[in-house]
């Protein structure tokens, strides 16, 4: 079973690439084998992955706890270590589940939309997603660097034939910033490389580097964190390298958005908490009070920042970037807690911006504008989108029964043991996003309509959401209420994982004894009975 | 049945049928309104079942919900007279609310919606009242908040019910602030958040500045100073949704969760919680003159009666708490329906000064409500009497120890003759006299899916207290333990026993003089407001209630929304601007400037050439 | 049946000409297009190209087919002229290639042009094969006549349209700086002639000419003034092949000037012989020289990568684009040969790699280039590109794969070139080079996917607008027909860029055989 597992991860990665590559034959193809081409290449991933989710408990863990493990030499072994290395770890599980999510809900919405050329939109799509299932999938640090720069020129592409007004400045900012923080990171990874022994040693093999670089001094281990710290902050649109984000989003296609602010914009956590994290705790260590205060930068300022958006998509934008200050709290803490934290919220937060950018578009149909103060009364005409929307907003604002909440509270927790005062403006910007996230709603949906919304009612009748519309929403949606309801079900291997890797923190405050033995519960009677 | 089981399933159908309504029975009209109301009877039914096996021990239990090293969440129950208490209120009053909430909404077009989310609530409360421990709490704190938000949204595309769902779901958050810290702090200091593990390691060391955080979810929710501005607002959800969450279950959670955590609160925290809500009291009775609109007042009403409870446990008797707010639940519920049943009878009519002479119209309605009037009113033998008078006797019972607890006396008392004032002026304008439009002249009694809770819950409004005197009951005996056990304390107390007539004459005094003042002052179905024409300053300092929605709402426009578009000033300036556009502009200037390099001209090339090769050579000599 | 073959055999062992044959081939080649052009005139218009092309691609086959490995040993041949060695071997391989896909550039062009075809693939034919002996040379005057061979045919090619104003003016730049350039050179194997020669000095040599008797001599006495200065000079006449700065002045004009072909030429070829040359001298008689050469190719490599990136942001003509873009490859080539210098010994092969990474990407670009380019060859401004992918979404995606190769991004052949040679730096210890690097890197990102911006970013106009609006090349691009031929060169191109960026097989072995 377990070979047929391995088998099933590659395929995850290469059939979204290999569907790509057969819609070259574009012009030839029926227009409907073309959709169906990429259906397959959309779905699959997520069958897969969510296969592999049920499986991984029972599965084998090989070396490094990693599952479904399996090896491909491209030709670089011997010299550089460097091989088409797959598997998957308790922590690498749920962003490989997310990004199969995401992808399918991204390309169902693609496939629905009345795109020009269409075939090139999913093509393009199509090979970012192969790229970020292979992120998650590669034990091979220099493959997992590889696959996600897989995505830059189709996302360039996309955002210039459809984007949106302001994609010239916009897609230009968006791939110079990518690059400095690709390019980095990836001399982050060389050196990683370098300290790992070059040739003779572990090469780009993260097991072995794990078991190599536990020698490395404080100080190297410092230099190389810094660099993985700025290049995958600017990646992951860390305060104050954030301005390609918002920006950039609000002038990409809405599947592209949705993978690319959903799935990608982790690969830059996810590269500190599997990659830098365990490998440079002390890294980790010398730099986490200005990732602190950088954390916290996305937080407030850009918490208020966003707050005074009135563009829909930048409003959303903005919220994406201020997350992330979340995660990155959660893994200054260095404790099974925090970084748990962490993966759980952007598991949940890549989810819920995906449905939001999502709708987003789907107010814009309905609008016809993407301006705030332009909006009012849809949710008379689209109830159920209203419905939907408002969930979505919950999620991102962190609701109980959503699974953002659960990541948000438990960073919380973790936050406290050593920074308790960082706590406490980490939950102001809890109040932040609920004041704009609620004011959004109130502005969209809430009201009586607009003259705008009337008059392009006259012209065409706004209808509710449609099928189109709501089956991705609905996938994203399930996801985000199974976790919130059950988060066990990404914790559980999540936990053994990180209990098992020694560099992460496991503080034990010792529980009292069962206090159930006593007779009468205190709380039946008032102790304050002065004595008369 | 098995308690877990019992409990888990009087926690989950709520949550059933709040599914099966969204997914299925949107636009189901009376269908969903079926569903919600059978599912309400199903948690009543199994409640009495509960409440009537149950043995009265203490008894918990709970399941790991997420795991992170060391770190677990659970989720569980923990059942104790104060469980049963609450949870008897909410699926009796919550039943009797759903059954009225069909005749009232029989005219709206989104029931499914507003079914739902009545059984989203149901969810979220009985939550709170199960909960074995803070983060449980917390996650369905939350869900009410939600399902308040939501329900308050009802008419959602009047201006006013989307501002004032914004605001009450915000306020909240703000109240969450404090709360989320204290219960992490709790969870660090004291290695867990079950309640009643953390019973057994405190005993009175609890910190005051943890109580103080872990209070603001309380003042959040059940709007106290500072955070009460949301309450008022939130009447523009419908009648019904008014009576059970902003009056009868989720405003008193907050003071529950106060009783239940009470052994975390030190006496300089309850010092605090004291005086917060004292003041509340009688600044929310003063305010609920300066109302025309029938809910506006009683909305002022519950905040003053909020406080009484706060000033409870403040004094350090959370069972009196619990019985005020058990008391409080039947009779305010029934003034919420009365009132629910007089705007439903004068299509929409909200201001009092429109009514008028509605007894001959409505009897029945006129009937509970001034039954449940006289119950708030705290006339003797009424429920009200014995909860609220009781609280007076504890303030009482410790002035006899410490002098300051007069001045809280004082208040309280002054606290109920502003009750009698503006109970008395809203039943005596209301239903006597002639009627004041044509609304109100047209007025018909409603039907019995309104007139029947009514009855009901006016019975209760009258005798829900009896058990504590007399052995006839009510409520099932496991409901009234908790309660007997915080009556007697204070009435037993010798302090309180010689001093009985005192109490009793000067509570039963402001009463009458309230009620006889109205009547002379205000005359049965008064057409204007007389306080507004002759004291008009007076009239207008309570009506706008000392102005605090005008301050909430320039701090919002004028400070918050400011600070928030400067610091996107700076974001679009400093870092897209400088930071980012400024090394692109710079990049590009150097540019131009290697542009001019090329000149074109061969011997601009040739000398170039030659000065590269000068200065490597004079490298090789060493010159540089 | 059994043929008697040891005669040819013992020929082939006893006799050096063997070992040359491919040289000698594409001389003959070379010959027969002329014999063809004088006696066949009616063949010229359509066949000559393809017997150009096609006789390349037999003699590549051959030599593909003939090849071992990388790890011949070094052999020496004509007593010390030529020395070849697995890297020249391959680099064969790279000349033949080039000069391949150039001829196919310059069909695409010529068949825009009026001008005579044969000379050409003549000239180029001759000048590759040069090439080839250029970096088999293992004594200074067999290098210094190859390299002249090379430069006087570059004369002709850079002029070679001589309807064009700019191409002649292109043609002079390029004599008289390459002239100055050679004189140089010449002067400083003068030099370490002269020092070399010194019979007092120890470790002197009568054929101090020949690498392996410099590099004793120099080996001896490294802080010889006149070694040091000869070596510099040296440099200079190879800085001014690869474009360096500070001798990359000439690049832009004369790479506008020129045909695409030529240029392409000039961007590829010509640039690779003066890096393996540089590498040669490097591993061979310069060896014991790093306190010289370390800084002074550092300053290089510095110098060329920011002026080359920073000079093409401005630029709105692509061949003057791809020109200076080449200057700051040159520099992150460079990085490589510093590498060497600091003893990291595979760095050679990151070179390489990174030249063949290289020639994939700018070749795909030039034919694409050639492709859209109209008569006038040396107008062609980033604006003819304007919606390309609407008219021809083919081209676009090669060219998009050309860009993004030389951009160095992943999943394409540049990326891996950069790759190696970054790690290459890094275990030489050149973190400063390396910043540099990746600040060129951001740079060029401007250009190469403003480039791409062009082809893809639609501005919206009405559509009465943008009818009147279309220009003349869009116009004639939207005409353009490709033939199978075109697309399945172009597609090959692109299919190699992908495939050495996911692939490298036993290429990858390579660096352990160092």
């Amino acid at each position: 079973m377990t070979d047929l597992n391995t088998i099933l991860l590659q395929l995850a990665v290469f059939i979204p690439l290999i569907c790509g590559v057969l819609l070259f034959l574009g012009k030839r193809l029926e227009m409907n084998v073309a959709k169906s081409i990429a259906l397959s290449g959309f779905l699959s991933p997520a069958v897969i992955a969510l296969w592999l989710w049920s499986e991984f408990g029972a599965a084998d863990k090989g070396a490094g706890g990693y599952a479904f493990a399996s090896s491909l030499d491209t030709g670089l072994q011997d010299a550089f270590g460097i091989a088409l290395h797959l598997g998957l770890n308790g922590i690498a599980l749920p962003m490989f589940v997310l990004a199969g999510i995401v992808g399918a809900a991204a390309g169902l919405h693609a496939l629905q939309s009345r795109a020009e050329r269409l075939v090139t939109y999913l093509q393009l799509l199509l090979f970012m997603l192969g790229g970020l299932m292979g992120v998650f999938a590669s034990v091979d640090i220099f493959f997992f660097y590889f696959f996600h720069e897989l995505a830059l020129i189709p996302t360039f592409i996309m955002i210039g034939i459809w984007g949106g007004q302001g994609r010239r400045v916009a897609a230009m900012e968006l791939t110079i910033y990518l690059t400095l923080g690709a390019m980095l990171s990836l001399i982050g990874l060389i050196a990683l490389y370098a300290a790992g022994g070059w040739a003779a040693g572990a090469g780009f093999n993260l097991i072995e580097l794990k078991k190599q670089l536990v020698a490395v001094d404080a100080n190297t281990q410092a230099q190389i964190f810094g660099l993985l710290l700025i290049g995958f902050g600017i990646l992951v649109s860390l305060f104050p390298f954030h301005s390609w984000a918002p920006r950039g989003y609000a002038a990409a296609p809405t599947s592209a958005a949705m993978l690319h602010a959903g799935v990608l914009k982790k690969f830059g956590l996810y590269g500190l908490i599997q990659i830098a994290a365990p490998l440079l705790p002390k890294g980790v260590e010398a730099w986490s009070s200005l990732i602190i205060w950088l954390a916290l930068g996305n937080l407030v300022l850009l918490g208020l920042v966003t707050m005074a958006q009135r563009d829909l998509k930048q409003l959303i934008g903005y919220s994406s970037v201020m997350h992330m200050g979340y995660c990155f709290l959660g893994i200054v803490t260095m404790s099974v807690i925090g970084i748990g934290g962490a993966v759980l919220l952007m598991f949940a937060h890549g989810l819920s911006v995906a449905l939001m950018f999502m709708l987003a578009t789907s107010v814009y149909n309905r609008t016809r504008t993407y301006d705030l103060t332009a909006m009012g009364g849809l949710g008379k005409k689209a109830p159920v989108l209203a419905a939907i929307f408002v969930a979505g907003t919950m999620a991102s604002i962190g609701l109980p029964g959503f699974a953002n909440f659960w990541g948000e509270f438990t960073i919380f927790v973790a936050l406290w043991e050593q920074h308790s005062w960082a706590v406490a403006p980490a939950v102001a910007a809890v109040v932040i996003s609920a004041i704009y996230g609620l004011r959004a709603v109130a502005q969209i949906f809430y009201g009586p309509p607009t003259q705008a919304l009337s008059a392009v009612d006259e012209t065409s009748p706004i209808t509710d959401i449609t099928f189109s519309e709501k089956l991705p929403a609905a996938i994203l949606l399930v996801a985000l209420l199974a976790v919130g309801i059950w988060p066990k079900s990404v914790t559980e291997p999540l936990n053994h994982e990180l209990v098992n890797q020694v560099v992460f923190k496991n503080p034990v405050v010792e529980k009292p004894a069962d206090a159930l033995a006593q007779t009468e519960p205190s709380n039946v009677s008032d102790p304050r009975i002065p004595s008369s | 049945m098995e308690l877990e089981t019992l409990l888990t399933a009087i926690l989950l159908v709520p949550l059933g049928s709040a599914a099966m309504i969204a997914l299925f029975l949107r636009r189901g009209g009376y269908a969903a309104a079926a569903v919600s109301v059978v599912a309400a009877a199903v948690i009543l039914g199994l409640s009495l079942t509960f409440l009537l096996t149950w043995n009265g021990v203490t008894q918990e239990v709970s399941t790991v919900w997420l795991t992170l090293g060391s770190y677990e969440v659970t989720m569980g129950f923990l059942v104790n007279y104060q469980t049963a208490t609450m949870l008897f209120i909410v699926a009796f009053v919550g039943f009797w609310i759903h059954v009225f909430s069909v005749g009232y909404m029989n005219e709206d077009e989104s029931k499914g919606r507003f079914f739902g989310g009545l059984s989203i609530f149901m969810f979220s409360m009985l939550g709170i009242v199960l909960a074995n421990n803070l983060i449980m709490i917390f996650v369905f704190w939350e869900l009410v908040g939600f399902s308040s938000y939501m329900l308050i949204a009802h008419y959602w595309d009047k201006d006013y019910a989307a501002a004032a769902s914004k605001k009450a779901f915000i306020v909240n958050r703000v109240g969450d602030f404090g709360f989320i810290l204290g219960i992490v702090w709790t969870y660090w200091q004291y290695g867990t958040t079950n309640l009643v593990l953390l019973d057994a390691q405190l005993n009175n060391d609890a910190s005051t500045v943890l109580g103080l955080l872990l209070a603001c979810g309380f003042i959040g929710k059940s709007a106290q100073f500072p955070l009460h501005v949301w309450l008022t607002d939130a009447m523009a959800g419908p009648t019904p949704v008014s009576a059970l969450i902003h009056a009868a279950t989720m405003v008193a959670a907050g003071v529950y969760f106060m009783a239940r955590i009470f052994f975390m609160l030190s006496p300089e925290t309850q010092e605090v919680i004291l005086w917060l809500c004292a003041a509340m009291t009688l600044f929310a009775g003063l305010c609920a003159l300066g109302q025309t609109d029938i809910k506006k007042t009683l909305a002022y009403s519950t905040l003053s009666h909020l406080g009484f409870m706060g000033a409870a446990i403040g004094l350090g008797f959370p069972s009196l708490a619990l019985l005020h707010m058990a008391m409080h639940a039947f009779f305010k519920a029934t003034l919420f329906l009365c009132s629910g049943s007089v705007i439903h009878a004068c299509h929409h009519e909200q201001d009092m000064f429109k009514m008028g002479g509605l007894w001959r119209k409505m009897p029945i309605t006129t009937l509970t409500c001034i039954l449940a009037a006289l119950s708030i009113m705290a006339v003797p033998y009424f429920a009200g009497f014995y909860s609220k008078d009781t609280i007076l006797s504890g303030a009482w019972l410790l002035a006899h120890t410490d002098g300051r607890y007069y001045v809280i006396y004082a208040i309280l008392l002054l606290a109920a003759l502003s009750t009698a004032l503006y109970t008395g002026r809203m039943v005596w304008v209301v239903f006597f006299g002639q009627s004041n439009s044509d609304n109100a002249a047209h007025a018909k009694e409603s039907n019995l899916f309104m007139t029947v809770p009514l009855l009901v819950l006016a019975a209760f409004s009258v005798g829900a207290a009896w058990f504590l005197e007399f052995d006839v009951s009510l409520l099932p005996e496991t409901v009234t333990v908790a309660l007997k056990h915080g009556y007697a304390t204070i009435t037993q107390a010798d302090v309180v026993h010689h001093s009985h007539y005192l109490l009793l004459g000067l509570s039963v005094g402001v009463m009458i003089v309230g009620v006889l003042a109205t009547f002379f002052f205000y005359g049965p179905g008064a057409s204007e407001d007389k306080l507004q024409r002759r004291y008009g300053l007076v009239y207008k300092i309570l009506h706008k209630h000392g102005w605090f929605d005008d301050v909430y709402d320039a701090y919002v426009v004028k400070v918050q929304q400011r600070v928030a578009d400067f610091f996107g000033f700076l974001d679009l300036i400093l870092i897209s601007g400088f930071m980012v556009r400024g090394t692109a502009g710079l990049a590009g200037l150097l540019s131009l400037v290697t542009r001019s390099f090329h000149v074109g001209s061969i011997h601009g090339y040739v000398y170039w050439f030659l000065a590269g090769v000068v200065i490597f050579g004079a490298f090789a000599f060493h010159l540089i | 049946m059994n043929l008697n073959l040891t005669p040819f055999k013992e020929f082939s062992a006893t006799n050096d000409w063997g070992m040359i044959w491919p040289e000698i081939a594409l001389g003959v080649l070379a010959l027969t297009l002329l014999i063809v052009e004088l006696f066949a005139p009616n063949l010229r218009r359509r066949w000559l190209p393809r017997l150009a092309i096609l006789g390349q691609i037999g003699i590549l086959g051959a030599l593909l087919i003939g090849f071992d490995s990388f790890q011949t040993p070094g052999t020496t041949l004509f007593s010390g002229m030529i020395e070849q060695s697995g890297l020249t071997q391959v680099m064969r391989i790279y000349f033949l290639l080039g000069s391949i896909l150039v001829s196919y550039v310059g069909l695409v062009y010529l068949n825009k042009q009026s001008l005579p075809r044969m000379e050409l693939f003549h000239v180029v034919i001759v000048v590759s094969a040069s090439m080839m002996l250029l970096i088999q040379s293992a004594h200074f005057v067999m290098l210094f006549v190859a390299l002249e061979t090379v430069t006087i045919g570059f004369y002709v090619l850079v002029g070679y349209n001589r309807n064009s104003a700019f191409s002649l003016e292109g043609g002079l730049k390029y004599l008289i700086l390459g002239g100055a350039s050679s004189s140089i050179l010449l002067f400083g194997i003068v030099m370490l002639y002269g020092a070399a020669g010194t019979p007092g000095l120890p470790g002197a040599s009568v054929d101090s000419m020949q690498f392996s008797q410099l590099a004793a001599f120099i080996q001896a006495n490294p802080d010889n003034m006149l070694v040091q200065v000869g070596v510099t000079l040296v440099l200079c006449g190879i800085f001014f092949k690869i474009g360096a700065v500070p001798f990359q002045i000439w690049i832009p004009d004369v790479y506008q000037g020129a045909p695409t072909p030529v240029t392409s030429f000039l961007a590829v070829s010509s640039k690779t012989a003066g890096f393996i040359v540089l590498i040669q001298l490097i591993r061979g008689p310069f060896a014991a020289l790093e306190n010289l050469t370390f800084p002074l190719l550092s300053a290089v490599a510095i110098m060329s990568i920011l002026f080359g990136n920073i000079a093409a942001l401005s630029q709105r003509n692509v061949k003057r684009v791809m020109g200076l873009s080449g200057i700051s490859h040159a520099g992150y080539l460079l990085l490589g040969v510093i590498a060497l210098v600091k003893g990291v010994t595979w760095a050679p092969w990151a070179v390489v790699f990174y030249l063949f990474t290289y020639m994939i990407g700018a070749f795909a670009v030039f034919a694409v280039m050639a492709h859209v380019a109209g008569e006038d060859d040396e107008a062609q401004e980033l604006d003819h590109y304007y919606d390309l992918f609407r008219s021809q979404p083919f081209l676009s995606a090669i060219l998009s794969i050309g860009l993004g190769s030389l951009a160095g991004i992943p999943p394409l052949a540049g990326f891996m070139g950069k790759l190696f040679l970054f790690i290459a730096a890094f275990q030489a210890g050149l973190i400063p080079h390396l910043i540099v690097a990746i600040i060129g890197v951001v740079i060029s990102i401007y250009y190469y996917f403003g480039w791409m911006r062009e082809i893809y970013f639609r501005n919206w106009q009405f559509p009465a607008e943008a009818e009147a609006n279309t220009s003349a090349v869009s116009k004639r691009l939207a005409g353009l027909h490709l033939g199978l031929t075109h697309r399945i060169t172009l597609a090959a191109l692109a299919v190699l860029a992908i495939l050495l960026g996911v692939y490298q097989g036993f290429l990858g072995l390579w660096p352990l055989s160092f």
